[in-house]
């Protein structure tokens, strides 16, 4: 995908800018606090987070990337992955809409028809229809492409049957972005279709899946003959593949951005804890904090080089070493808050901050969400090491 | 084989620049010669010193009237990066670079400035280090000022003395650090070699007395408030040192992964293979871009500096295990590179001391 030109300078002006507009509008119905960073979207605060977003996108902070004609900004995407890491390092209140607009909306632009591009865009910048991804299922993760949910072709339908898993929004979500096998399994990634399910059809169910934070974030969906007219499918039939795979390294890279900013945010926190520690432990303390402070910081150098492909619309396969630097950084953040505070992150008795636990264990999620670390690796070892497979 | 991933941001002046000095350690100071090197015959150095002079390249940081803008800093890291790579004699390139910055950011008169370009332009200067090879040490300097006969007394050690013509003292006077520079030939007569873990580069201590005053030795005598602030930015240098030495121990390990072959298959086949060198590209690539992004600030140069030592050491250590036996013998490269990453890690400012100073600025 080709990006609108965008300058170091203009992001900067442009995060200057939000941030600011933030500063005095940021709502107060989101929790400013650790919590907040890892908090599952309550069924309760919905209506207000759809608001939220139709508000970022009324004010002019979001559609970026987006032609005018289909309600966007026009410009470059980078501006938007702008907002998300400035509402990341404020753990202010994200927007819902996540999937739609980074996921969806970019493959509608690319691949999708003028009609499907004229119908789904716009409720996706308003936050008015809500989207989840199916991709993933119980026996195809990390190897996507043996995807076994079905898509058989019945006149101008397409009639799919199968199960998804790890799919964020999917319990609100008013449409899904499903990929599914319309040929032979061992044709592999040449016989998989990127369909537009509408979650409201007959056959869906969604179930929901507890995580270990105790939150349920994500959802199974479970899909018995549901039927989707073929004017549904997005690009040609047996190109699915290609089409889901062109967002994944804008997708990763969005996920260092919002890692990095929420890893910083609690850097910053601790900072400020390690300031009222005795003298004696002082110098142990704040020693553990440059180990820290080294660990963002190249990680963070790493985010800006990345930035500057990106600006050149030149991002590929090294987000995966992006990934692998954030995915540590904010492991580590977290690992070493817990140590320090000991029993203080084990409950949520009078003085104890039970949430930094909590985040640790959010913190895990990290290095299996968007390629576990062990796939991530293989992509390093076979194609930028060029070592066998 | 070259796994690079980011690249720096060169207008094409200093594109050209990196590509001189490219071309000429390829032409004049490959393998074979820096083997030759590593079994202490000199002559492909003072060849190369020759060379090197004649492209101006030693004088890149005193062109710059403003004194070195972050962008000759990237420049000067590219060339101590292929410094790396070659293993350069340390004294011929990265501490000429680091030296000269030093006398760049003190000497702001813009006649002594031009003197020192002509003169750096031809001269290799290479700085006076403690015996733990510390620039700037106010607990034990390696060179101080007696303020009743006005003699310094010399007591540290010079890398690659027999290449140098100049070299600066960081003299202690009163708590206050001075930078003197001095013909190598005055203190040559006080040198003896020592055994270095460096097969590449030399180290000479050096113990005795000068006569500033009268000598007439020390042609600039200037006041550095800020050398640790100055010492701190050109320590990035030393990083970029280490990548080179990193990025190439990485490229030979994989090159011989893909011939060696083990339970009928490659070696660089197996998972276990390709997720540690995996990781090992990962924390060069960190360290890369600290080197390259590090936007001229105090806090990223000394990130880059401490990561720099801890990740070439992994590095060195992981190609010789991945080495196998190989790795351990004398005529594999890998052992040269892990001696020059601990000087690296070690020199002109340890670990340890950039760690301290980060966690002052925290």
């Amino acid at each position: 995908m080709r990006e609108g030109v965008v300058t170091k300078d203009d992001l900067e002006a442009f995060r200057r800018r939000f941030s600011e507009w933030l500063e005095r509008n940021s709502p107060d119905w989101w929790p400013r606090t650790i919590e907040s960073i890892h908090r599952r979207i309550y069924d309760d605060i919905i209506p207000q987070m759809r608001a939220w977003q139709r508000r970022l996108y009324e004010e002019g902070w979001l559609g970026y990337g987006v032609p005018e004609r289909y309600g966007g900004k026009g410009g470059s995407r980078l501006l938007e992955f702008v907002i998300h890491e400035e509402l990341a390092k404020r753990s202010a209140a994200p927007v819902l809409n996540r999937i739609g607009l980074v996921t969806a909306l970019p493959i509608l632009l690319s691949h999708g028809t003028d009609a499907q591009r004229e119908r789904y865009v716009p409720p996706i910048l308003r936050a008015d229809e809500i989207w989840c991804q199916g991709f993933s299922e119980p026996s195809a993760g990390s190897d996507l492409a043996v995807l076994a949910c079905r898509g058989e072709i019945k006149g101008d339908s397409l009639i799919i049957s199968g199960q998804k898993v790890w799919s964020s929004l999917a319990h609100i979500a008013d449409y899904c972005l499903l990929l599914c096998r319309t040929g032979k399994v061992e044709d592999r990634h040449r016989s998989i279709t990127c369909v537009i399910l509408p979650m409201k059809s007959e056959g869906v169910r969604v179930s929901p899946i507890k995580q270990i934070t105790g939150e349920t974030e994500f959802n199974q969906i479970f899909l018995s003959e549901v039927r989707v007219p073929l004017e549904n499918v997005i690009g040609e039939l047996n190109q699915g593949w290609n089409i889901a795979m062109m967002t994944l390294n804008h997708e990763r890279l969005l996920m260092c951005m919002e890692m990095l900013a929420k890893a910083s945010a609690a850097f910053n926190r601790f900072r400020g804890m390690i300031e009222e520690v005795g003298e004696s432990d002082k110098t142990y303390w704040k020693a553990r904090a440059v180990d820290l402070l080294i660990d963002l910081e190249k990680s963070k150098a790493l985010l800006e080089s990345m930035m500057n492909l990106a600006q050149r619309g030149e991002v590929g396969p090294e987000t995966t070493i992006m990934k692998l630097s954030a995915t540590n950084a904010i492991q580590r953040t977290y690992l070493t808050i817990n140590e320090y505070l000991g029993g203080g992150a084990t409950s949520d008795a009078d003085g104890c901050d039970i949430s930094w636990f909590r985040g640790m264990l959010w913190s895990r999620g990290r290095a299996i969400a968007g390629g576990t670390s062990e796939v991530l690796r293989n992509i390093i070892s076979e194609r930028i090491l060029e070592m066998p497979r | 084989m070259r796994f690079r991933v980011i690249e720096p941001e060169l207008n094409e002046e200093d594109t050209l620049s990196v590509r001189t000095f490219e071309s000429l350690l390829g032409r004049s100071y490959g393998r074979t010669q820096m083997r030759v090197v590593a079994d202490s015959n000199r002559s492909a150095v003072s060849a190369l010193k020759a060379e090197l002079v004649n492209t101006g390249l030693t004088s890149l940081f005193l062109m710059d009237e403003e004194g070195n803008d972050g962008s000759k800093m990237v420049v000067a890291a590219c060339l101590s990066q292929l410094s790396g790579r070659h293993l350069v004699p340390l004294g011929l390139l990265t501490l000429h670079l680091i030296s000269s910055y030093l006398l760049s950011k003190s000497i702001r008169e813009p006649l002594k400035r031009v003197e020192l370009i002509e003169e750096l332009g031809v001269k290799v200067v290479t700085p006076l280090l403690n015996n733990r090879l510390q620039l700037v040490d106010k607990g034990s300097p390696q060179a101080s000022l007696s303020p009743a006969d006005g003699k310094v007394s010399v007591n540290g050690l010079v890398l690659d003395l027999d290449v140098s013509d100049l070299v600066l003292l960081p003299v202690l006077d009163d708590g206050v650090t001075r930078l003197f520079l001095i013909e190598s030939s005055s203190i040559r007569r006080f040198a003896t070699p020592v055994q270095f873990i460096d097969l590449t580069s030399t180290c000479q201590m050096v113990r005795g007395e000068l006569d500033v005053k009268t000598d007439e030795i020390a042609r600039y005598y200037v006041k550095s408030d800020q050398i640790l602030e100055d010492v701190a930015h050109s320590s990035i240098l030393l990083a970029a040192e280490a990548l080179g030495c990193a990025e190439r121990l990485l490229e030979m390990t994989v090159e011989h992964l893909m011939v060696r072959e083990t339970f009928g298959k490659k070696v660089a086949s197996y998972q276990a293979i390709k997720h540690r060198c995996s990781d090992l590209l990962v924390r060069i690539e960190e360290l890369r871009a600290t080197v390259l992004y590090n936007s001229n600030s105090k806090l990223r140069c000394l990130v880059s500096k401490a990561l720099a030592g801890e990740v070439v050491t992994h590095v060195a250590l992981e190609a010789i295990q991945l080495h196998g036996g190989v790795g351990f013998t004398w005529d594999n490269d890998t052992h040269l590179y892990l001696r020059r990453g601990k000087v690296c890690d070690n020199l002109v400012i340890d670990s340890r001391h950039a760690r301290e100073l980060l966690s002052r600025i925290l």
